[in-house]
C-alpha cells in the first residue's frame, strides 16, 4: 500500500518518479511566519524527505497558482506538501493545481500553520517547534498517498414511499403526477391507513371516503405508480440520489392478476375470528377483502387463522373460487428497489382501552360509526341496549396534545347529528387545546354537553349495565354514569417502526415516533440523512390535512432537490477490502453507516461498494485483519504520521 | 526534559466538525496551548484504538479525539462508534495505569471555536497538572538495561549460524521459559508423530525428559543445534540467558506456543507491579513462611551454600523480544496438526517461509468457523454476556450471542478447539500478519458490533469486566503497551 521512499535529490531520475515531493511554505501575505520562524523551518537540508522546499508569498493568488505549476514541472514534482492555511481553505484549490499541472490531485497534503498554529498565539519556539513536528507529519503522510481517481454517476430521480396511508398517498400522487416514478410500499394489505376506515374527518366533518377513494384509485391505477402491499422494509443501503431498499413481502394468497374481488370465498370460510380491521368489534374470515370497500380490493388470507396452515385440513376456498385465484401454498418473497429519494409516512397505531363492558375506544366509535365498518354505522354493542348517555374523554396521561380534544368534539358533533336524542358529554380536556373555539361552539350549539376543565380518572368500574366514570378538574372528582364511555387512547407508533428507524438512522422521539429531525425550518419533512423524508403522522399524530400536507411538503422538497440527469459525484476514496486477508466475519457489515458491505456469495468475502461508500473509514478501524482499508486515511498513512508527529525534532529538541 | 514542557497531545479531530471548529478558534485568534499534535481524518470511526495505544507509546502525554456532537455526525454515527470503542479502551487504559484524563473524546460542532480553545486548554492544563506520561522511558526502557547485562548476548551470531554443520542426524533442542508446560504436553501429543520424530532426530536438550546440563550446552560449538523450540516468556533473568544461549547454539530458534509468540497469560503479570508480584508470592500469601524476607535476585545461604535465585525482570516479554526468533509456532497451546506441519516443514528440507512466519495459516479463524452460517449479515449488539452466567447456545456464532470471541480477530490452526467445546475463541493462536496489536484490533470489532446511542453503547462498553485481561489475555507482552505504568520511576 506504501509508496516506496523518496529518493534523495542526488538519485533523481531524468523522468518524474513516484514520490518526488515538493514543499512549499506560504507566507499567506502578511498572515504566516510572525510567530512561527520560517528560519529554522525553509532549508532544504532540513528536510531529506523533500526534493525540493520554497517559500512563497501568497500561493493561492493567481500568480502563485502559476508559480506553483511551473515548479511541480521544473523540479519534476509529483507530490506536494504545502504548509500554509487550513485545508478547507484552499486544498480543493490546490488540488485542481495540481490536475492542470498533470498530476493527481490527491497527491497534495496541506498542513495547517495559520489556524492552527500561528493564529492561537504562544511562544515563537514552541509553535515553531510544533510546526516542524506537523510539516513532518504532512510529509510522512503525503509519502503514502495513493492516486485516486473522481467518478460521477447520474442519480437515480425514482422515489420509494414507505406507507400508503394519507401522507403517502398525497406524497406518491404529487411525485407521479410530475413525471416521477414511484414505488408506495405499504405493510398491511390495503392502501388508505387509518383515513380511510374514517367516516368523517376533522374540523369540517369532510366524508372521509369521498376523498380518500379517488385519490386511492388514482394511485393504484397510475402508469408510474407502482403499489406493493404487505412490504416490511428490511434493508436500506446507499444515500441520497442512490438508495437500495429490500422489503420482505408477505404472501396474499391470493393472485390480484386473477382475484376480482367478488368475496365468494369468505363465506366457503369455516374460520371466524376477531376482525382487527374492525377495531375488534366484529369477525373476520381467514380470507376475505382487508375491510368493505378497502383497495386494492382483492381478498387475502390471515395464514395465522387459516385451517390449511395450521394443520392442512381445509383447501375450501381454493376449491370454490371460480377464478383459480387463491394459492394456498404461496412463499414469503423478497424485492429491492432503487430510488433517489424516501418518504417515510408510516403513520400512527390507535391505543387500546381496558374497561367494563360499555367502554370503548374512540377508534372503535370511529369504526362504528363508518357505514362500512362492523355495525354499518349503528351505535351498537353486542348483547347491549343501545345507550343514552355517552361520555366521550381522555384521560390526563394522554401525550396526544390537541388530537383527544379534536377528536372527541369530532365525534360527539357527528352523534349528536346522527342521534339528537342522545346525551352526549365531553370530558376530552378542551381547556388545554386553544383554538378549538368555533369547534367547541358549533358541539355546544348541538347540545353537547362540554365539561371544559375536567379529564377522565383512570379506572373505569361497571355500575350495572352502565359504566361509572370518575371526572377530574385539579382536586375536584366527580362520579358519573354512563351507558357508553368513549377513551381517547394515547396513539402509538406502528409496530415495526423501530427496526425502520435503525435501518434509516432515523432519530425517534421518547414516544417512538420519527423526530423530524431537519435543522432548517426551510425543509419541511427534511431529515437528518440527506435524501430521506418523513411525512404524516409517522413523526407523531396530527390531523389527516395537515398528512396530506406534509405528504405534498415532502413531494416538493424531493422535487427540489433531485432532478433527473444531474449528476452525483462518488467518493473517489472508497473504502477497500483485501479479499486476502478478510475472514468474512462482517464487523465492517456491522458498522458502515450506509449499508455499502456486501458479502460475495461465492467467495464469502467482503466487498465494498463504492457507489454507496462515503469513506468514513469506519471500516478499516473495525476491521480485526487489517483487510479494510480507508484510502487516504490508510493505516499506514496515519501511523506514519503520528510517528512523524512524536519524533525527536531535528533541532534535537524533544 | 523539563517537567515544565508543554503537553504532547495526540488530536484526531474529524475534518467535518472538530478541526473545523479548530479553524474557527483560530481565525478568531482565539489563544489556546500550542499542545495538539492533530492528525486529521474523515471521521471519528476511523480512528483506530490502535492508534490511541502507538501514540501514548511514542511520546504522546494524550490523546484528544474530538468529532461531531452525536446525531451531527456527518457519516451518521462515526462518533457514537468511536464513542463506544474508545470507552472500551479507556478503560483497558486505566488498567495500565493511564487515567481516563489522558484519553478524552469530545463533541466539538463546526461553529464552536471557542469551545474547541477551551477543550485543548482544559485538557493540556489536566495533563500538566498529571505530567508527563513518557511511556517509553517509564515502562520499557528499564528492561533494556536488564537484558543488555546477558553476557555475551548475541555475539557474533551471524557467523555461529554460518558456521558449517557438524554432520549427524538433526539435532534438536526443546527448552520451557515462563510457561504452564503445557506446551511440553503438546510435544507428546503428537502421538505416533512423536515416535517418528524421536527416531528421526537427536534431542540434544529437553530438561523436562531429559536430564541436562547448561554446562553441557555451553559446551556445544555455536550452531550446533539445528532447531531449539522454546516454549515460554522471558520473565526471569535466567530464562533470557537460556534463550540467548539457545540462540547462540541453535541455527533455527522457534517460538513454541502462545507465551513465546505474544507473552501468553504470563503476559498478564505485566498489568502488577513486579514488586507487587513479589511480595504476593514470597511475603504476603497466608500460607508462605518467609521470615528473613528473602526475595529471588539476591543470594541466600541455604545448607552452607550460597544460592542465587534468578531476577525477576520488570516485565514478561515475548521471546522475540528477548532474542531474534525465525519461526514461531503459536498456540496455548500449538495444536497437533501446526506442530506436526512445522516439524515437516523444518526437517524435510524443503524452501522455508521467510524469516519471522508465524506458522499456521494466515486466515480468520471465523473464515473457517463450523458456526459462521448463524451469524446474521449485520450484527447489532444491545446486550452483552458473560460466560460465568450463561450456557451459550451450541450453534449459534458467539458474537451474535453477546459473546467476546476472538475468532475474527484470530489466526487458524487450533481446529478450533474452543469452539467445538462450545467455549469462545480466546485469541491464544494470536493476531494475522500485518495486524501490529491483536487485542486492539478485537477489541475495536467488538465494539464495532454494539448498536445504540451513545449512553447505549457507551453503557455496553463499561459493562464488559476486565477488558485488558479479556483483549490482551495473550497478547498483552507483545502489545504497542505492554506493561501497566510503573508506581516509581525507574
Amino acid at each position: 500500500m506504501s509508496a516506496s521512499p523518496p529518493p534523495g535529490p542526488a538519485a533523481a531520475p531524468p523522468v518524474p518518479a513516484p514520490g518526488r515531493i515538493g514543499l512549499v511554505f506560504c507566507r499567506c501575505g502578511p498572515n504566516l511566519f510572525n510567530l512561527v520562524e520560517l528560519g529554522p523551518l525553509e532549508a532544504a537540508a532540513h528536510w531529506p524527505e523533500a526534493a525540493a522546499v520554497a517559500v512563497q508569498g501568497i500561493l493561492c493568488g493567481e500568480e502563485g497558482q502559476a508559480w506553483l505549476s511551473g515548479w511541480l514541472r521544473s523540479e519534476r514534482l509529483d507530490r506536494l506538501v504545502i504548509a500554509a492555511c487550513s485545508p478547507r481553505e484552499h486544498e480543493l484549490t490546490f488540488r485542481a493545481v495540481l490536475a492542470r499541472a498533470g498530476l493527481n490531485p490527491y497527491l497534495l497534503a496541506m498542513v495547517n500553520l495559520r489556524e492552527q498554529v500561528e493564529w492561537i498565539g504562544g511562544e515563537p519556539e514552541e509553535a515553531t517547534v510544533r510546526a516542524e513536528r506537523l510539516v513532518r507529519a504532512g510529509l510522512a503522510r503525503v509519502a503514502r498517498q495513493e492516486p485516486r481517481e473522481r467518478r460521477e454517476v447520474d442519480v437515480n430521480a425514482d422515489v420509494l414511499v414507505v406507507g400508503g396511508g394519507a401522507a403517502g398517498i398525497a406524497a406518491a400522487l404529487s411525485l407521479a403526477r410530475k413525471d416521477r416514478k414511484v414505488v408506495l410500499l405499504e405493510r398491511s394489505p390495503a392502501l388508505g391507513g387509518l383515513a380511510a376506515q374514517l367516516d368523517e374527518i376533522f374540523p369540517d366533518h369532510v366524508c372521509a371516503s369521498c376523498f380518500m377513494e379517488p385519490a386511492l384509485d388514482e394511485v393504484l391505477h397510475h402508469e408510474r405508480i407502482e403499489v406493493v402491499t404487505q412490504a416490511n422494509v428490511t434493508r436500506v443501503r446507499g444515500g441520497a440520489g442512490a438508495f437500495e431498499v429490500t422489503a420482505a413481502l408477505a404472501p396474499r394468497f391470493v393472485d390480484p392478476q386473477r382475484c376480482i374481488g367478488c368475496g365468494e370465498c369468505s363465506p366457503l370460510c369455516p374460520v371466524e375470528a376477531v376482525d382487527p380491521w374492525a377495531a375488534g368489534l366484529g369477525t373476520r374470515k381467514a380470507i376475505a377483502a382487508a375491510y368493505p370497500g378497502s383497495l386494492p380490493h382483492h381478498a387475502v388470507l390471515d395464514p395465522t387463522l387459516c385451517l390449511h396452515h395450521r394443520d392442512g385440513s381445509c383447501q375450501s376456498c381454493q376449491v370454490g373460487c371460480g377464478f383459480d385465484a387463491i394459492r394456498l401454498d404461496a412463499l414469503p418473497t423478497t424485492r429491492t428497489f432503487t430510488a433517489g429519494a424516501l418518504v417515510i409516512a408510516t403513520g400512527f397505531r390507535p391505543g387500546e382501552v381496558q374497561g367494563p363492558p360499555g367502554v370503548i375506544s374512540s377508534w372503535q366509535l370511529e369504526r362504528l360509526l363508518h357505514p362500512g365498518g362492523p355495525t354499518e354505522g349503528k351505535l351498537a354493542l353486542s348483547g347491549r341496549a343501545a345507550p343514552r348517555r355517552v361520555l366521550l374523554g381522555s384521560s390526563a396521561g394522554d401525550a396526544d396534545g390537541a388530537l383527544p380534544p379534536r377528536e372527541l368534539l369530532k365525534l360527539a358533533r357527528g352523534l349528536k347529528a346522527r342521534w339528537p336524542a342522545l346525551e352526549v358529554t365531553v370530558a376530552g380536556g378542551l381547556g388545554r387545546a386553544p383554538g378549538l373555539g368555533a369547534e367547541a361552539r358549533a358541539a355546544a350549539e348541538a347540545g353537547v354537553e362540554l365539561l371544559d376543565d375536567e379529564l377522565l380518572a383512570d379506572g373505569l368500574e361497571a355500575d350495572g349495565e352502565a359504566v361509572k366514570a370518575r371526572l377530574v378538574n385539579g382536586l375536584l372528582e366527580t362520579g358519573r354514569t354512563f351507558d357508553l364511555v368513549v377513551v381517547h387512547p394515547a396513539t402509538r407508533p406502528p409496530a415495526g417502526v423501530e427496526g425502520l428507524a435503525g435501518l434509516l438512522r432515523l432519530d425517534r422521539d421518547q414516544r417512538g415516533f420519527f423526530t423530524e429531525g431537519s435543522a432548517n425550518p426551510f425543509e419541511p419533512t427534511a431529515t437528518r440523512v440527506a435524501g430521506v423524508f418523513v411525512a404524516g403522522a409517522a413523526a407523531g399524530p396530527r390531523p389527516i390535512r395537515e398528512a396530506i400536507r406534509d405528504g405534498a411538503a415532502a413531494a416538493g422538497r424531493v422535487l427540489a432537490t433531485l432532478v433527473p440527469g444531474e449528476k452525483r459525484e462518488l467518493t473517489a476514496l472508497a473504502a477497500e477490502i483485501d479479499p486476502v486477508t478478510c475472514g468474512g466475519c462482517g464487523t465492517c457489515v456491522a458498522t458502515c453507516p450506509y449499508h455499502a458491505v456486501v458479502r460475495d456469495p461465492a467467495t464469502q468475502r467482503l466487498q465494498v461498494e463504492a457507489g454507496h461508500c462515503h469513506a468514513c473509514g469506519s471500516c478499516a478501524a473495525g476491521c480485526p485483519t487489517g483487510a479494510a482499508s480507508a484510502p487516504h486515511a490508510t493505516r499506514a498513512q496515519l501511523t506514519a504520521e503520528i510517528s512523524a508527529l512524536l519524533a525527536a525534532t531535528r533541532g534535537g529538541r524533544p | 526534559m523539563s517537567p515544565a514542557r508543554t503537553p504532547r497531545i495526540i488530536a484526531f479531530l474529524c475534518e467535518w466538525c472538530a478541526y473545523a471548529a479548530a479553524d474557527k478558534a483560530g481565525a478568531s485568534h482565539q489563544a489556546y496551548p500550542q499542545s495538539l499534535l492533530t492528525v486529521r481524518v474523515p471521521c471519528t470511526g476511523r480512528v483506530e484504538p490502535a492508534m490511541v495505544l502507538q501514540a501514548f507509546r511514542e511520546g504522546a502525554d494524550g490523546v484528544l479525539v474530538g468529532g461531531c456532537h452525536p446525531g451531527d455526525c456527518h457519516h451518521v454515527d462515526g462518533n457514537v462508534r468511536a464513542a463506544a470503542r474508545l470507552t472500551l479502551l479507556t478503560r483497558a487504559l486505566e488498567q495500565l495505569r493511564i487515567p481516563r484524563e489522558r484519553l478524552r473524546v469530545e463533541w466539538v460542532g463546526a461553529a464552536e471555536g471557542p469551545r474547541f480553545a477551551e477543550v485543548a486548554t482544559r485538557m493540556t492544563a489536566e495533563l500538566t497538572a498529571l505530567g508527563p506520561l513518557d511511556y517509553q522511558r517509564r515502562a520499557l526502557d528499564s528492561i533494556e538495561d536488564a537484558l543488555d547485562a546477558t553476557p555475551a548476548r548475541l555475539h557474533q551470531l551471524e557467523e555461529a549460524r554460518a558456521a558449517p554443520r557438524a554432520p549427524g542426524k538433526p539435532r534438536v533442542a526443546f527448552y520451557w521459559n515462563a510457561s504452564c508446560g503445557g506446551c511440553e504436553e503438546a510435544v507428546l501429543d503428537l502421538g505416533d508423530g512423536f515416535a517418528a520424530l524421536a527416531a528421526a532426530v537427536e534431542i540434544v536438550l529437553w530438561p523436562v525428559a531429559l536430564d541436562a546440563k547448561k554446562a553441557d550446552i555451553e559446551a556445544m560449538p555455536d550452531g550446533h543445534i539445528d532447531v531449539a523450540f522454546i516454549n515460554g516468556a522471558i520473565r526471569l533473568d535466567e530464562q533470557d540467558h537460556w534463550a540467548v544461549l539457545l540462540r547462540r547454539k541453535a541455527r533455527t530458534v522457534i517460538a513454541f506456543g502462545a507465551c513465546a509468540h505474544l507473552g501468553g497469560v504470563v503476559g498478564l503479570g505485566n498489568l502488577s507491579e513486579p514488586e507487587t508480584i513479589l511480595a504476593t508470592a514470597y511475603r504476603d500469601q497466608p500460607s508462605v513462611s518467609n521470615p528473613e524476607q528473602v526475595l529471588p535476585g539476591r543470594p541466600v545461604q541455604a545448607g552452607g551454600h550460597e544460592i542465587t535465585l534468578p531476577a525477576l525482570l520488570s516485565r514478561a516479554l515475548p521471546l522475540a523480544a528477548a532474542v531474534p526468533v525465525d519461526f514461531t509456532i503459536p498456540g496455548c497451546p500449538p495444536s497437533p496438526p501446526v506442530i506436526q506441519a512445522a516439524v515437516d516443514l523444518l526437517l524435510g528440507g524443503g524452501p522455508l517461509p521467510p524469516p519471522g512466519a508465524v506458522l499456521s495459516p494466515n486466515a480468520s479463524l471465523c473464515d473457517s468457523c463450523p458456526r459462521n452460517g448463524s451469524r446474521p449479515e449485520r450484527l447489532q449488539l444491545t446486550a452483552l454476556a458473560s460466560l460465568a452466567t450463561t450456557q451459550p447456545d451450541e450453534v449459534t456464532c458467539f458474537l451474535a450471542q453477546g459473546l467476546v470471541c476472538h475468532g475474527p480477530a484470530t489466526r487458524q490452526g487450533c481446529q478450533p478447539g474452543c469452539v467445538e467445546a462450545n467455549m469462545p475463541c480466546r485469541g491464544c493462536f494470536g493476531p494475522l500478519d500485518g495486524v501490529v496489536d491483536g487485542g486492539a484490533a478485537m477489541l475495536s470489532a467488538f465494539a464495532s458490533l454494539f448498536s445504540g446511542d451513545e449512553a447505549t453503547q457507551r453503557a455496553l462498553a463499561t459493562s464488559l469486566p476486565d477488558p485488558a485481561g479479556t483483549f490482551w489475555r495473550y497478547g498483552l507482552a507483545a502489545s504497542l503497551l505492554p506493561r501497566r505504568v510503573p508506581e516509581r520511576l525507574p
